[in-house]
C-alpha cells in the first residue's frame, strides 16, 4: 500500500516537470563577481591571492559603479575600507569609510563607532 | 484486482496532473505580512546566522550571500563582515550570544531600523533516490527595532541536482563524490538562490524603483483545487491538507524535493504553504526562534502572524488552532488514495 503511494508520487513527478516558479530579481546595482569572490574571501581569509581577487571585484564594482553615475551598492565602500584598513593602508580606508557613510547615511552611527575603534577620537 | 485498481488510479492521477495542473489561490503581500508597511525598515542589520547543521563554515558563507539579494531589494544593508568584527570586538562571539542583544540595543548601538534574524537548517551533501544533492533550508524573522515587532518572515529551501533521473547506480554515487568534492561552491550558490526565493516576497524598499509600488503584487499559494483526490479544503471548521501531494518524497523525516529547475543547476523557492510537502511528522520540524530574550517555538512549514501559525487557502489566512505550548493542533485521517493532516481552525481572515 505505502509503496504504491510512492509510486503514485513517481508518477505524479513525471508529469510535473514543467512546474516552476520564475526567478525575479532585478538588479539596482553593479555587482560583477561578488558572490563568488566574497564567499571564498570568508572561506580563506588567510590566502592572500583570495583577498586579492576580492579586492580587485570590490575595486572593479566602485569604479564601474561611478563611471556609471551608479550608486555604489550597500557596504561596498565599507568592506573596501575594512580591506584596506587589513593591509596598512590606512589613510585610504578612512577615505573609503567616509564614502560609505556619506552615500548611505543612514550607516553613520555604526561607521563613526567603527571610525571610533579604528582611528581612536581622530575622525 | 487490487493492482489494477491503483493502476487505473495511477492513470487518472497522470490525467489529472498533466500540463501542472496545480492551482493557486493568491494573496497580496500587504495582506499575508499585515505588520510590515506599518513599520517600513529602510535599513536591514543582518545578525549571524544560527547554524543548526553541521557544517562549521554555513553562517559565514550564508553571510557573504545575503548582501547582494537584500541591497537589490533596496535596502540598506550594514556590511556583515564589518558588523561581525565589530560585534567580536566586544566579544560577542557565538550567534548564540549575539541573538540575547535586544532590538533597543541594536538600534541604539547601529541606528538600524530592523533586524534580520537567520536559522540555517539541512546544509550537507547526502545521497538521494535520484541524484547526489545538495541542500540548505533558511528560516528568516525581520523584527522592527523601534517596536519590536516581527514585521515579516520567510521560509526557503534550495538543493542542487547533481544528477539525472536516468543514471545508473554508478553514475549515481560518482555524482554524489563529486558534489561533495564541490560542495562550498555549491553551497554558495544554494544560499543565493534560497536567498532571492525567501527574498522574493520581502516588499522593495526606498532604493529600489518599486518603492511603495507593490503593495498589489501577489503570493501565490497551491491549493490543488482541480484535483479530485488531493486537493486542500475547509470542511466543520477543519482545514484537510493532502499528505501525498505533490512534490516530494520522504526520507528518513527529511523533506526531499524534486522540481524541475528549467535547464539551470540550482533551484529555490519559499515553503510557505505545507501543501508543497510530503511531511510525516510535524513534530520534527519545531524549532525555537529567540528574539529580543523572548523564545518562540515555530514550525517550519507554516508562517506565524503575532505567534500564531496560519496558511493561506481561498485567499484567506487560515489561522490554526494551538496547544499550551504553541504546538499545531492536527489529526491524521486516513483514505484509500490519500492521507490526510487535518487542522482545527482558529480564525479565517478574508
Amino acid at each position: 500500500m505505502i509503496k504504491l503511494n510512492y509510486l503514485f508520487a513517481v508518477v505524479a513527478l513525471f508529469f510535473l516537470v514543467g512546474c516552476s516558479n520564475k526567478e525575479v530579481r532585478p538588479s539596482i546595482y553593479e555587482w560583477g563577481s561578488y558572490s563568488k569572490t566574497s564567499a571564498a574571501y570568508v572561506m580563506y581569509k588567510e590566502r592572500e591571492d583570495i583577498r586579492s581577487a576580492h579586492k580587485n571585484v570590490l575595486e572593479k564594482i566602485i569604479t564601474k559603479s561611478e563611471a556609471e553615475s551608479k550608486k555604489v551598492p550597500p557596504s561596498i565602500y565599507a568592506e573596501y575600507a575594512e580591506l584596506l584598513y587589513d593591509s596598512n593602508e590606512k589613510v585610504l580606508a578612512k577615505k573609503y569609510f567616509l564614502l560609505e557613510k556619506d552615500t548611505y547615511p543612514e550607516s553613520s552611527v555604526f561607521i563613526n563607532r567603527i571610525l571610533n575603534k579604528l582611528y581612536g577620537g581622530d575622525k | 484486482m487490487k493492482a489494477f485498481f491503483y493502476l487505473f488510479f495511477t492513470v487518472l492521477m497522470v490525467f489529472f496532473f498533466q500540463g501542472c495542473a496545480t492551482t493557486y489561490n493568491e494573496i497580496t503581500v500587504d495582506r499575508y505580512y499585515n505588520q510590515f508597511r506599518a513599520h517600513h525598515p529602510k535599513s536591514i542589520l543582518i545578525l549571524p546566522a544560527r547554524n543548526f547543521t553541521t557544517a562549521s563554515d554555513a553562517s559565514e558563507l550564508y553571510g557573504s550571500s545575503i548582501t547582494e539579494v537584500l541591497s537589490d531589494k533596496g535596502y540598506y544593508v550594514f556590511p556583515v563582515q564589518l558588523v561581525d568584527r565589530f560585534l567580536k570586538s566586544e566579544n560577542l562571539f557565538e550567534p548564540e550570544i549575539v541573538r540575547k542583544i535586544s532590538v533597543n540595543k541594536i538600534k541604539e548601538v547601529f541606528n538600524a531600523d530592523s533586524v534580520l534574524y537567520v536559522n540555517i537548517y539541512n546544509w550537507k551533501t547526502d545521497y538521494r533516490v535520484f541524484s547526489g544533492s545538495v541542500s540548505v533550508r533558511i528560516n528568516m524573522i525581520l523584527v522592527d527595532t523601534t517596536s519590536g515587532e516581527e514585521i515579516w518572515s520567510s521560509n526557503a529551501y534550495a538543493q542542487e541536482n547533481a544528477g539525472g533521473a536516468t543514471g545508473g547506480i554508478i553514475e549515481l554515487i560518482a555524482s554524489a563524490i563529486d558534489t561533495a568534492i564541490n560542495a562550498n561552491i555549491n553551497y554558495t550558490e544554494m544560499a543565493f538562490k534560497a536567498n532571492s526565493a525567501a527574498l522574493n516576497n520581502l516588499p522593495s524598499g526606498i532604493y529600489s524603483n518599486n518603492f511603495n509600488k507593490d503593495s498589489n503584487q501577489m503570493m501565490f499559494f497551491s491549493d490543488h483545487k482541480s484535483s479530485i483526490y488531493h486537493k486542500m479544503y475547509i470542511q466543520d471548521n477543519k482545514i484537510f491538507i493532502p499528505k501525498l501531494l505533490p512534490l516530494a518524497l520522504p526520507k528518513e523525516g527529511e523533506l526531499v524535493v524534486f522540481r524541475e529547475n528549467g535547464g539551470k543547476k540550482f533551484d529555490g523557492y519559499v515553503y510557505n504553504n505545507p501543501a508543497y510537502y510530503n511531511y510525516r511528522n510535524l513534530e520534527e520540524f519545531y524549532y525555537y526562534f529567540e528574539i529580543n530574550n523572548k523564545k518562540y517555538l515555530r514550525h517550519q512549514f507554516f508562517n506565524y502572524e503575532k505567534n500564531k501559525p496560519f496558511i493561506v487557502l481561498d485567499s484567506k489566512k487560515v489561522f490554526l488552532k494551538t496547544d499550551e505550548q504553541n504546538k499545531i493542533i492536527y489529526e491524521i485521517k486516513k483514505s484509500i488514495i490519500d492521507d490526510y493532516l487535518v487542522f482545527p481552525i482558529d480564525s479565517l481572515v478574508d
